[in-house]
């Protein structure tokens, strides 16, 4: 594997070049803090692009060239990191070596350009059917959230904990904001990535990376701009007294969210000794210290789980359970934070979460979406390599692992309580 | 062992067999670093009826489920904690048709598949376990209640069918998971968790005779029983199980499904793997994203969501259409002018070939992947499907045509889940 760096005025190539994988992935990535509601638009308008564009003016001629690139897949993908608002084109398609035609790679890479460059615009503004689609669509998401009790629950509980930061602007928000969006401000919202975002295009897999430099500097006509880095970090305040919320909802289960502030790591606990804790605590599957007392001793629950939400400062633990099995399932998760933090674990469990987590990154290792999210990550954020990583994860320490749950502070309990009655439905 | 050359991809796929019957299916990559085993158990969701010794035996739905989750408990503790010990991932899942015991290691692959041979085959079983396990197992049931693609799947899978066990819930429901006892857990592991009804599949960073020499030998001073089972399904209709099933759960926008049932016998002198093939191309041409049909429905706001699949349920075919639709019955009314004025383009037919080779050579990449293609293979045909690509150069629009002509597409039943009030 060989990652190499081209840096252009308005933006940087990054290949990692393998002949490891028989695809390619190209992910082309525009940045900027996100501001309110602006999520929502930006989750529109990659949508938007990699849905029709000028030359390909409907969703038929598009998929139609899609599968005449041999099923390239293309698609938007919008996140975010903290802070940040990523607005990324992708696209995954066959390594150009099991190709016959010449001009293969030079057909993707112009086709995703066009879609950037050349979208389907009237009058200064969006095509109105089409728009209208993506419109609907995201309200579909929007909604889909509000019939799923995991991820009400959970957009509810950093709604309360999270309230004015940027930890709470959701990419999928109501539908009074959706609504607000037309098609002339969504095209002003591209005028305004394409303008000041900054952007790096990723590459992974079995391609000639300077064919490919030539082929973006050729078609990827991006106005040069300067290409600054981001503070990704929220800063979310801590809560004097834990908050209880209790709300009510048509479900059959009810969803608990115990929400923690985490006080400042280090970039080393962050990134190295964090996912160890974690592992131990709630993130390592079937003999994770969660899943044992609250599943396997007590039959509470089937799915129990925990988030790190590194870039927010929080740490989330999420269960389904009966609403009559909350208060001791909360006594019973209290319990097993408490014994994190007085160092309740042995040295081999310990050593097991570090084989663990220094195998899983092994396996990532034969995924190209992995191994280029680690180079992102790097680059955006100074995150060790993999190879690193596994080296850095042997050294966390038994102190290190209890330094980290002591870092951890309830800010709320968060439920949302199942108000259907089983029998009713059946 | 047998290297079967899986044509036009470049790969190979070793097949083994153990003086048991247990089959080995082996896929060796150096281009990964991690291995994936499966050991599957030819026993699903749907087998609640068979027959032993010529004695009729009935379990309750969501046997294999059930036993699916207490497999794990062993003597000494729990499978999951021997995997971790050894820095491997462990997990497991059951479909209509088969229950799937899964290892992701990246060392120790010896004392893996040995511990995934073991805890599987041998029986452990008692009354606390059965007992803890329901528990659980109805909260799984109950979070399944709250998805509404899944409530509104099995809706669906009850207006096609009137008999056939695909209709059921794989968890079974609250009453049926509650009624499972250990007699019933027995009885499905003594008569199916036996060697000449399993198959190991191994994908990644291994050497097939290495492999193949630890199962032998694992097997070889294993005591199992034989298998004398036989299945027994009901009957199935060939006219849908209802023609309309309104429905309410978790929705905002009504969820439909229109389906059309499609009796296999009027296949007779096809290869199914063709006339699945087939079925998915006419699919895919008539309501795929590249078809004048599914741009109108959307673009005119007819639905905010709209998809057509084949499924393959044993007895029967279906195709099946997915939408979200303030206007079902408008979407409907189309859906059913476009059968009746059939059109094929035979430059569709060839683009949608050429993009389906390109996405069979990336199948063959990841262990999980092609671990789960052996697993189709072998529980749809019985065997390693070598030719794939050759038939993709054999199909044509005639073929097509003839395939479509035999079909009776007012066959159909029509399912909506509206929002709750």
């Amino acid at each position: 594997m060989e990652y190499k760096k081209y840096c252009h005025d308005a933006y940087n190539l990054h290949v990692i070049k393998t002949d490891k994988f028989k695809g390619v992935r190209i992910e082309i990535q525009f940045r900027s803090v996100i501001e309110k509601d602006e999520g929502v638009k930006r989750s529109m308008l990659v949508d938007y692009l990699t849905d029709i564009c000028k030359k390909y003016p409907t969703h038929k001629d598009m998929s139609i060239r899609s599968e005449e690139l041999y099923n390239l897949g293309v698609y938007g993908s919008p996140s975010k990191t903290g802070n940040i608002m990523n607005s990324f084109i992708v696209a995954d398609f066959i390594a150009p070596k099991y190709i016959s035609e010449n001009n293969y790679l030079e057909d993707v890479v112009s086709f995703l350009c066009e879609l950037i460059f050349e979208p389907k615009v009237e009058n200064n503004e969006f095509s109105e059917v089409e728009f209208n689609v993506v419109k609907e669509k995201i309200k579909l998401d929007a909604v889909s959230v509000e019939n799923n009790p995991v991820r009400k629950s959970l957009k509810r509980a950093i709604e309360n904990v999270c309230k004015g930061t940027r930890t709470s602007y959701f990419l999928y928000a109501d539908l009074d904001t959706i609504d607000k969006v037309t098609p002339r401000s969504l095209y002003d919202s591209y005028l305004n990535m394409l303008e000041n975002d900054t952007c790096d295009i990723f590459v992974i897999g079995n391609v000639d990376d300077n064919v490919l430099d030539e082929l973006f500097k050729k078609y990827f006509v991006l106005k040069s701009r300067n290409n600054g880095y981001f503070d990704l970090f929220v800063d979310n305040p801590f809560s004097n007294k834990t908050n209880v919320i209790e709300e009510k909802d048509k479900f059959v289960q009810t969803s608990l969210n115990i929400i923690y502030n985490i006080k400042t790591l280090t970039d080393f606990e962050r990134n190295i000794a964090f996912p160890v804790f974690n592992y131990l605590l709630g993130s390592g599957g079937l003999t994770c210290k969660l899943y044992q007392t609250v599943r396997e001793k007590n039959s509470l629950c089937y799915s129990i789980g925990s988030m790190f939400l590194r870039y927010d400062n929080l740490y989330i633990i999420q269960v389904s359970l009966e609403e009559k099995d909350k208060e001791k399932s909360i006594s019973l998760i209290k319990k097993c934070v408490k014994e994190m933090q007085e160092g309740i674990f042995s040295d081999e469990e310990i050593e097991e979460a570090k084989m663990n987590l220094i195998n899983s990154i092994d396996s990532s290792l034969d995924s190209n979406i992995s191994i280029l999210n680690n180079y992102v990550y790097n680059y955006i954020d100074n995150v060790p390599l993999l190879e690193e990583k596994k080296e850095l994860i042997n050294r966390v320490t038994r102190e290190d692992i209890i330094n980290i749950a002591n870092k951890l502070k309830i800010n709320t309990i968060y439920s949302l309580v199942g108000e259907q009655n089983e029998k009713d439905r059946d | 062992m047998k290297k079967i050359e899986i044509k036009g991809v470049d790969e190979y796929i070793y097949e083994g067999l153990c003086d048991n019957g247990l089959r080995v299916f082996i896929w060796p990559s150096d281009k990964v670093k991690s291995t994936f085993v499966t050991l599957n158990v030819k026993y699903g969701s749907i087998h609640t009826h068979f027959k032993v010794n010529g004695k009729e035996k009935i379990v309750p739905n969501g046997t294999a489920h059930f036993l699916e989750h207490i497999k794990f408990n062993e003597k000494d503790g729990v499978a999951h904690d021997y995997f971790q010990s050894l820095g491997a991932d462990t997990n497991a899942f059951t479909t209509f048709d088969y229950t799937s015991y899964m290892v992701w290691a990246t060392k120790n692959i010896d004392l893996c598949l040995n511990h995934l041979l073991d805890f599987v085959q041998t029986p452990f079983f008692n009354k606390e376990m059965i007992e803890k396990e329901k528990g659980i197992i109805v909260q799984e049931y109950k979070m399944g209640r709250d998805k509404a693609y899944t409530v509104a799947g099995f809706e669906f899978l009850n207006c096609l069918y009137k008999s056939f066990p695909v209709k059921n819930l794989i968890t079974g429901n609250e009453e049926e998971i509650n009624s499972i006892n250990i007699e019933n857990v027995k009885d499905v592991f003594d008569n199916f968790y036996v060697p000449e009804n399993m198959f190991l599949c191994v994908t990644g960073n291994v050497n097939p005779e290495e492999i193949m020499q630890i199962v032998k030998k694992n097997q070889s001073g294993k005591k199992l029983n034989k298998y004398i089972s036989e299945i027994i399904f009901p009957k199935e209709q060939e006219k849908v199980s209802k023609e309309k099933m309104v429905s309410v759960g978790n929705v905002s926008i009504p969820l439909c499904k229109y389906g059309i049932k499609i009796s296999r016998d009027i296949f007779k002198e096809y290869d199914s793997r063709e006339v699945r093939l087939y079925l998915r191309l006419f699919a895919s041409m008539l309501f795929s994203n590249t078809s004048d049909f599914k741009n109108d429905i959307i673009n005119s706001n007819l639905a905010n969501s709209f998809g057509c699949s084949i499924m393959d349920d044993t007895v029967f075919y279906s195709m099946v259409f997915s939408f979200d639709s303030l206007h079902p019955d408008e979407v409907i009314k189309k859906i059913k002018n476009e059968l009746k004025n059939i059109k094929l383009d035979e430059k569709d037919f060839k683009r949608k070939i050429k993009s389906r080779i390109a996405n069979y050579i990336l199948e063959f990449e990841e262990i999980e992947n092609v671990n789960y293609l052996i697993q189709d293979y072998i529980i749809t045909d019985d065997k390693i499907i070598d030719n794939v690509r050759d038939l993709y150069e054999k199909v044509n629009i005639n073929g097509l045509k003839k395939i479509i002509k035999r079909i009776d597409f007012s066959n159909s039943t029509y399912y909506v889940m509206n929002p709750k009030a």
